[in-house]
């Protein structure tokens, strides 16, 4: 059997590519693929890494279309007969699209301690019911300790949206594209932007002022050039 | 795969070309990317009900206890500057990363014996 990893140009070197890591050739394409060992599929931490090693590999050298993790084709002339001559247009397509673009990924924290800080500061109802639950038995704080912890939630909730906010608008015009991924709490931020490669330093530049801006209050995450890992799909589907 | 400070700015932009650990390939590679018709696709089941499970946790009374503890311990005569002055060694892995981003990585370590072995036909 053949796990693939993802879809390229047949010019692109494989030069320097993980070891095991072979081409399947077909009309243009070239799938990179390896063959699994064993009878049994169990997916490892390393096979995740490796996965994601060889996509890496790929994008450094130019334009590549992610595959998710765990595709498993019967052997490689099946990767020929049942992916790359029936997609031929498709996948040709794909690679013209993505050509110059890879994908920046963006990561916003909250440095907790500083953020909730603002919180109690800005908010005066906050600020009472922190006092009055300092130093309080637990039995008679625990009340007004999840009416405490609710409303810093809520407060936070707030807070975030209007950072995410701000963090977008300032980065969506270098991008071709964006996705925002749902926040969670304390995790301010979280978003992939589809760049032109010529773009990419300026997006640098505009991280670097936004890690600047929040100094203290966020730590950020930046990721990249990634293969359009949020953005690559065959039309029509979604 | 380095992971390098990037620029003059500070520690707190952590910039890296690739995904440097397993909680960043998950991330990207589980439900990211292209979808073909397979003869088989691996099954990772362990690991993405851990990640769903770390969501729903989020809204519970227990974080809200912890958030009502985490704002009784802030000092609030406490300047900023000596606040930024003690979190300057965080390299962002730390206290500074979201609770979820690390539950995700505690679990993503020991999931190995939880998964599944894909179908095999």
């Amino acid at each position: 059997m053949t796990v693939v990893y993802g879809i390229v140009p047949a010019e692109t070197p494989l030069d320097g590519a993980p070891a095991g890591i072979g081409r399947v050739v077909s009309g243009g394409l070239a799938a990179l693929v390896s063959p699994v060992e064993g009878a049994e599929l169990h997916a490892t931490r390393r096979d995740l890494l490796s996965h994601s090693a060889v996509l890496e590999h790929a994008v450094a050298a130019g334009p590549v279309l992610p595959l998710r993790f765990g595709i498993v084709l019967r052997d490689e002339d099946a990767v020929a007969a049942e992916l790359l001559e029936p997609r031929h247009d498709e996948l040709t397509a794909l690679l013209e699209q993505f050509e110059r673009l890879v994908e920046l990924r963006v990561k916003a924290f909250y440095v907790e301690e500083a953020v909730l800080r603002e919180i109690v500061r800005s908010d005066p109802a906050i600020a009472r019911l922190n006092e009055a639950t300092r130093g309080a038995s637990e039995a008679a704080a625990h009340p007004h300790r999840v009416r405490l912890g609710e409303a810093v939630a809520r407060a936070l909730e707030a807070q975030r949206e209007s950072d995410a906010g701000a963090i977008f608008a300032r980065l969506r015009p270098l991008a071709e594209d964006a996705v925002v991924e749902d926040g969670e709490t304390s995790l301010a931020f979280t978003a992939s932007f589809l760049v032109d490669r010529g773009r990419v330093e300026a997006f640098d530049e505009a991280m670097d002022e936004l890690a600047r801006e929040h100094e203290g209050r966020m730590t950020f995450k930046y990721l990249g050039p990634l293969p359009p890992h949020s953005f690559v799909m065959f039309p029509g589907e979604s | 795969m380095a992971v390098a400070t990037h620029g003059t700015a500070s520690n707190y932009l952590q910039r890296a070309p690739s995904p440097s650990g397993l909680a960043d390939v998950i991330d990207l590679i589980l439900d990211k990317g292209l979808v073909i018709d397979a003869y088989v696709r691996i099954a990772v089941i362990g690991i993405e009900l851990i990640t769903i499970d770390a969501r729903i946790v989020i809204a519970s009374v227990d974080t809200y206890l912890r958030f009502a503890e985490a704002v009784n311990r802030l000092d609030l005569t406490q300047t900023e500057a000596a606040g930024l002055a003690e979190l300057r060694g965080d390299d962002g892995d730390g206290k500074a990363k979201g609770m979820v981003e690390g539950v995700k990585d505690a679990f993503s370590r020991d999931d190995e014996k939880e998964r599944e072995p894909a179908k095999k036909d």
